[in-house]
């Protein structure tokens, strides 16, 4: 049909069939920043659209129903390529970070403020209550608003969206806006899904219906014949090549347990075809035509059926050592079961498949036993935690294609050197054939650290020669994807009646899922981000990885660190509870500060010996202190209500800033020649301004305007390589390429200066903005050095180069209170304040870092309180949309939400940054805990915490 | 005015319901995606968009769709998977015929319409198979060297 509308104020037409959904059509009709985010549930808001001056879901209506109405899309808030003021202040007030759905805010609050120029706190929420935000949290998107009506009354904006660091220098440290945020916020071309051009293919992967099954057949031979079909992929036509999918450093700390399509399926959800197609409909009708045989066998599914003697294997394949092999490995081998894939270990991880352990590690300082013997009172408890997902808006995504003999890869990833190596490794090709782009990443929070889509698809179009696109439905998202490790662990501490903890010990159980991505190093991360942060004598800690059948599992924002201090600080709120103590108290007297030395880190090398470090710069101590004068810590608070308890938390953290002796990054700086310049940067920025900080860097160092600086990153065939943005790392070891890198151009700068001028280089120096200055005062632009290197007799262009590792660390401290009311009678939970305080070293973009941790806290509110992936009893994900999962909306925002920063300087970071956002979700769980303890008397040991759970404690049911 | 338009292309049938008057080139490469058949003058001239219908070397951006109902067309994608095909296109990446490689597709296709019908063509035969295919990088000679190449090299499979 014809539907005959106004968008954005002209007439159009819009064609298509009458029961298409508007949203697809206003996509392909060219208003490509009406997106979507839910398979058209209606409830993350990617695809709201003004019909008649109403906001609603896109996905929602039939072409029809638009017939003769008015739409509004974010496209007609641009005037041009200029942006409106609800716009600009959104990247003013730093909430534009993977920004996949801030068009849809921005149209949102424009429309609100039009309707109402002085709305309120409650109107702004009811605006943007139907629009999920997992990067920035909500808190400033107030702010922005606050801003839009500073500017309409004044002409301009005062308002500050953070404060700002280091007089002495010009961007760094200043809330400047993301370079990228006019084009992410207009909704511009830069996602995955925009690259993709008419007449690509597509892919559908037939998944197992089974938890635990051999696939004894796969007859794709109807299938093919279907018209459209191209070629479908098996186990039985794919080559056995062993991978795995973490994005790791190579040799990777996780077993090689899989290969691209596996002889048996390990969950609900695993690969078992996949099929080449002209388009959708074509590959939904062969999918239905290929006949598989499953054979069966016994799922497990928790920790404790899987140590249980006599469990079935998980694993029951080959087992094989690139280095360090035990001496009896052939023995171990012989009871291999040929139909399984091989499990290779680059070296030994402890493990021990015929018991479904995948990994295990064990370390500690001192005498744990002395140390009990020293307490006054000992806690034992264990503590559980669920299976979460990081649900980025922009599911997982692929577009491949051949170019010019390569493959091509357009991805979302946090990974694009990674992307490649494992890519060419399946498709048994060298990396020169392999051209990765990481485009603009909508959310990743870990989970695009790992290769879930790329493999596949870049193995199909290698295949096929095919252009494909892939993209993941939000229910895969669920059951074939990664997930937080569930874990289990039993925290013992010891501790004296004057608050010195004289002994720590952590049994760390932790769930893998089908495949070993990150087996070791998520559940190590429970100790070892945690017991480093303790002044304590003896700590030790046991941690067992166990494979089981449930979705797969893998890397999420905090890594194992969210679990891990969930259970320690509840150890040690209870601790404090049992010996009649205040636990703030004793936390001041437990911590680390500035040159004590790490003893702990030597058992905590993930696979290796770790390297014993001093703390470097350390603000928890300040982080405490503020915290608990923010939220009055040890005045009780009471409601007038009886019902209702009112309770206070908190929890100290900390993180790291990429790994050290690991992690490694390169970029190279420009000088194009007109005397602006260019950063390549290896590495990728998903939405939290990295490339930002890359142009800051590089403008402080080469002293000029930062809006002459571009950046290009996370593209391997331009840019040099990067381990990756993972581990916190992007901020200390990509901006510090960044850095080294602008720091060797300015010494070319001034040698190229020096011949030109005739001068001695030591005469020389850089100033603003953009000059070359003697002492003499002779002063050369960089436009006539530049120009003059670059002509018919000139040297050549200047490149400035840089790399970074380091043997350093720089770790981000902080800490997080929380202010609960607790209904007694119903079991509902209101947060009442939160109060997020960090120290991430200089922050290099203070704006982004506030937002950064309020998302990250309202990621951690939400495995506290809601979000949790519910299985059947044969292992079927049963929570594969937003709304039976549960994640956090404006609503569920603390009523009163603070993020503050400390003034520390650190040694190694870029102009002394660390990291910033890992380290916030590690706050929320166990300071919520601590509250509710403190309302109610009942400790909640597994999260999420339900009502439920606090009326069980209570004696209630 | 609709029309319904039926035809094959590269074996298969195909059939287009819109303004007959539309482009055969538009036709092939914005609902057919076959965008190996270029557009460099829109007129007729340079032979980038060079097809193959009922067996006759065609210029697609001068043949409006109506005209081709009940036609067979061939394009590049049709046959560089062929032995045929893939006989002058080994050929022409062995002789160097290619340079930048737009008029190349079309360029196939002349060759590819002319051994068809003449499997052991001079060099005078070959210049006038191509005489409707501009190649600016070139200057043809490589080309028709390459051409004479695939006639060699294909041997019986021309006769």
């Amino acid at each position: 049909m014809e539907a005959k509308v106004t968008i954005n104020g002209k007439p159009a037409v819009l064609r298509g069939r009458e029961d298409e959904r508007l949203r697809d059509v206003l996509y392909r009709e060219g208003y490509t920043s009406v997106r979507d985010s839910d398979d058209a549930e209606g409830f993350a808001g990617s695809d709201t659209i003004v019909l008649d001056g109403r906001l609603v879901y896109s996905n929602l209506l039939m072409l029809y129903q638009a017939d003769g109405r008015s739409i509004r899309t974010p496209e007609g808030l641009l005037r041009g390529r200029a942006i409106n003021d609800v716009q600009e202040a959104m990247i003013r007030a730093g909430v534009v970070q993977s920004a996949y759905n801030a068009p849809e805010a921005a149209l949102a609050l424009t429309v609100l403020l039009e309707k109402n120029p002085d709305p309120s706190r409650d109107d702004i929420k009811d605006a943007l209550s139907g629009i999920f935000i997992r990067d920035a949290g909500y808190e400033h998107y107030y702010m922005a608003v606050d801003m839009v009506k500073e500017k309409r009354k004044n002409g301009s904006i005062s308002t500050e969206a953070a404060p700002s660091f280091r007089d002495n220098l010009m961007y760094v440290g200043k809330p400047t806006g993301k370079i990228d945020g006019e084009a992410l916020v207009s909704g511009d071309r830069l996602f995955v899904e925009d690259k993709v051009p008419p007449h690509t293919y597509t892919m559908h992967v037939l998944r197992s219906p089974f938890a635990h099954a051999y696939v004894k057949s796969v007859d794709i031979s109807e299938a093919l014949k279907v018209d459209g079909v191209v070629d479908i992929f098996t186990a039985f036509n794919t080559p056995a090549i062993p991978y795995m999918q973490a994005g790791q450093g190579f040799p990777e700390p996780s077993p090689y347990d899989r290969v691209l399509i596996n002889r048996k399926v390990r969950h609900v959800g695993d690969r078992v075809a996949a099929i080449v197609a002209a388009d959708e409909e074509t590959a939904l009708k062969a999918a239905e035509l290929v006949k598989v045989e499953y054979d069966p066998i016994e799922p497990v599914f928790t920790v404790e059926e899987a140590m249980a003697d006599g469990a079935p294997l998980v694993h029951n394949g080959k087992v094989e050592y690139v280095s360090g092999a035990p001496d009896d490995l052939d023995e171990y081998n012989r009871s291999a079961d040929e139909r399984e894939e091989k499990v290779i270990y680059q070296f030994p991880l402890h493990g021990d498949i015929h018991r479904n352990i995948a990994a295990s590690a064990h370390g500690g300082i001192g005498d744990i036993e002395k140390g009990f013997a020293e307490a006054d009172a000992i806690v034992d408890e264990t503590y559980q935690t669920s299976q979460v997902q990081c649900t980025p808006l922009e599911p997982h995504v692929c577009y491949g294609h051949i170019e010019g003999g390569r493959l091509v890869l357009s991805c979302s990833t946090q990974v694009p050197y990674h992307v490649r190596r494992i890519v060419a490794k399946v498709c048994e090709i060298p990396e020169n054939k392999v051209h990765v782009i990481k485009e603009r990443v909508g959310g990743g929070y870990g989970s695009k650290q790992d290769i879930l889509v790329e493999d596949l698809i870049g193995y199909a179009v290698w295949k096929t020669g095919k252009p494909i696109y892939y993209r993941n439905t939000r229910a895969e998202e669920f059951y074939a994807n990664s997930t937080r490790h569930p874990m289990r662990m039993r925290v013992k501490m010891g501790g004296k009646k004057d608050g010195t903890i004289t002994a720590i010990y952590m049994d760390v159980r932790a769930n893998t899922g089908p495949y070993g991505n990150h087996c070791l190093t998520v559940p190590m991360n429970a100790s070892s981000k945690t017991l480093p942060i303790f002044r304590v004598d003896n700590m030790y800690y046991d941690l067992i990885t166990y494979y089981t059948n449930i979705p797969p599992t893998g890397a999420y924002q905090g890594y194992g660190a969210p679990k891990g201090y969930f259970a320690i600080i509840s150890a040690l709120g209870e601790l404090a509870m049992k010996l009649g103590i205040d636990p703030l108290m004793m936390a001041e007297k437990n911590i680390v500060e500035e040159g004590y030395m790490l003893e702990i880190l030597k058992g905590l090398g993930e696979g290796r010996e770790g390297a014993v470090v001093p703390v470097g710069s350390c603000g928890l101590r300040e982080a405490l202190e503020r915290g608990a004068k923010l939220i009055d810590w040890g005045k009780k608070d009471e409601s007038p209500d009886p019902d209702w308890k009112i309770g206070k938390g908190f929890a100290m953290i900390q993180q790291g800033s990429g790994l050290p002796g690991l992690d490694h990054s390169n970029a190279q700086v420009k000088l194009l020649t007109d005397g602006t310049i260019l950063v390549l940067s290896g590495g990728a920025d998903l939405g939290t301004g990295l490339d930002t900080i890359s142009a800051k860097v590089a403008a402080e160092v080469l002293k000029v305007p930062l809006d002459i600086v571009s950046v290009v990153s996370g593209d391997t065939d331009s840019c040099m390589f990067d381990t990756g943005a993972y581990a916190s790392s992007g901020t200390y070891f990509s901006g510090n390429a960044s850095l080294n890198a602008a720091k060797d151009l300015s010494r070319k700068i001034i040698h190229e200066a020096a011949l030109q001028m005739g001068e001695k280089e030591e005469d020389l120096s850089i100033e603003y903005p953009g000059e070359v200055v003697s002492k003499s005062g002779r002063r050369l632009s960089y436009w006539k050095i530049s120009h003059d290197a670059t002509a018919g007799d000139g040297r050549g262009q200047l490149i400035g180069t840089g790399s970074f590792t380091t043997p350093n660390f720089a770790i981000p401290y902080g800490a997080h209170f929380a202010e609960v009311a607790v209904n007694v009678k119903t079991g509902e939970i209101k947060v009442l304040k939160f109060y997020a305080i960090q120290d991430a070293g200089t922050p290099i973009n203070p704006e982004l870092a506030l937002c950064q941790m309020y998302g990250a806290a309202m990621k951690s509110i939400g495995h506290t309180l809601y979000e949790d992936m519910v299985l059947d009893k044969n292992g079927k994900c049963l929570t594969t949309t937003f709304t039976d999962y549960g994640v956090p909306m404006i609503e569920e925002a603390p009523l009163d939400f603070r993020a503050e920063l400390v003034d520390i300087n650190d040694q190694y970071g870029p102009f002394g940054a660390k990291s910033i956002s890992e380290i916030a979700c590690n706050g929320a769980a166990p300071a919520i805990a601590m509250a509710i303890a403190d309302a109610t008397g009942v400790w909640v040991r597994s999260w999420p915490i339900t009502g439920e759970k606090i009326l069980r404690g209570l004696g209630k049911f | 005015m609709l029309s319904k338009i039926v035809f094959s292309v590269n074996g298969r049938k195909v059939e287009f319901t819109g303004n007959p008057l539309t482009r055969l080139i538009d036709v092939l490469r914005e609902d057919l995606g076959l965008t190996g058949v270029k557009e460099g003058c829109g007129e007729g001239e340079c032979g980038a968009c060079s097809v193959i219908k009922d067996g006759r070397l065609v210029t697609s951006c001068i043949i409006p769709v109506g005209a081709v109902n009940g036609s067979e067309i061939y394009t590049i994608e049709g046959i560089r998977d062929t032995e045929k095909g893939k006989c002058i296109i080994d050929a022409f990446a062995e002789g160097g015929a290619v340079q930048c490689g737009f008029c190349i597709p079309g360029m196939v296709m002349a060759a590819y319409a002319l051994l068809e019908g003449n499997p052991h063509p001079t060099e005078l035969e070959i210049r006038k198979g191509i005489s409707g295919n501009i190649c600016r990088c070139t200057g043809y000679d490589l080309i028709v060297e390459s051409i004479k190449l695939a006639s060699e090299k294909g041997g019986a499979l021309w006769a």
